[in-house]
């Protein structure tokens, strides 16, 4: 939080202006869908107009928006889960029957420029989307909301060696994604 | 040895849990001889030390996207409508 600090609940007049930018971008880089991610906005201002009396002035009212978008934005995922259809197994096509890569993956010969931040956040949610549902939601959950295994088989109803395999599934999804993202980058020159 | 498949899938996992002992040391023996395998588990950590230690940074998160005209309208009148 840089500039925290401000401890008072501004006029729900104001939300829009002051937090929907914040918030929407929140929800952007976690369900890779902007009507969804508007969606889940609009639920989430909703529910903290009914609940703003519960705003005791302790936190920065940034903070105390995103924990209620946080979740708004486990509902629907959870809701996307139980609807997507079971995947296919992608791993035929990344390995070969004796179980070696297809396509080996070349060494990232720049990895910071690669990880340039406003570049990666857009890369990051093109792959996302271009990922079944299940993955995705895994992958969200664990890595960009941080939660553990046991945390995700409690909101998705699966197993641990499911977790593990949709998260695997996932990663490797990415970064084949990825490397087209980043081919992309390295070939303009001097970006 | 470990085959590239089993390999990738525990090289995911030692992300979310540790590896059972005797998982570890075949994961080891087999990433210390394939260079496939030891790109990926460079980049997988890359990539997971990227988001974990972006994910929650509130300013940063998201490449700067913004509410349309149309949506912020919609959501100031959804949120007048809710207060009456």
């Amino acid at each position: 939080m840089t500039e925290g600090g401000d401890r008072t609940l501004p006029d729900p007049s104001e939300w829009v202006e002051r937090y929907g930018d914040l918030l929407y971008r929140y929800a952007l880089a976690r369900l890779a869908d902007p009507d969804a991610a508007r969606d889940v906005v609009q639920e989430t201002l909703l529910s903290a107009v009914k609940g703003r009396t519960s705003f005791v002035g302790r936190a920065d009212p940034r903070t105390w928006l995103v924990g209620i978008l946080k979740h708004k934005i486990v509902d629907h995922i959870r809701r996307i889960v139980r609807e997507a259809p079971a995947d296919d197994d992608p791993e035929a096509a990344w390995f070969d029957s004796s179980g070696r890569w297809r396509n080996p993956f070349g060494t990232v010969t720049e990895p910071d420029r690669m990880l340039d931040s406003r570049e990666f956040w857009r890369a990051l949610r093109r792959c996302l989307a271009g990922l079944p549902r299940r993955q995705a939601a895994a992958f969200v959950l664990r890595e960009l909301e941080g939660m553990d295994t046991a945390g995700l088989c409690q909101e998705l109803g699966i197993t641990a060696t499911n977790a593990w395999v949709l998260l695997h599934r996932a990663r490797l999804g990415l970064r084949r994604c990825l490397e087209k993202e980043w081919g992309r980058v390295a070939e303009e020159p001097n970006r | 040895m470990m085959t590239c498949r089993e390999a990738a899938r525990l090289i995911s996992q030692e992300l979310d849990a540790p590896l059972p002992r005797g998982r570890r040391l075949a994961l080891r023996l087999h990433v210390g001889l394939c260079r496939a395998c030891r790109a990926y588990r460079r980049d997988l950590r890359l990539l997971t030390d990227w988001v974990r230690s972006r994910g929650q940074d509130l300013e940063a998160a998201g490449e700067g996207s913004r509410l349309s005209e149309a949506d912020r309208r919609r959501l100031e009148e959804a949120l007048a409508g809710a207060r009456e």
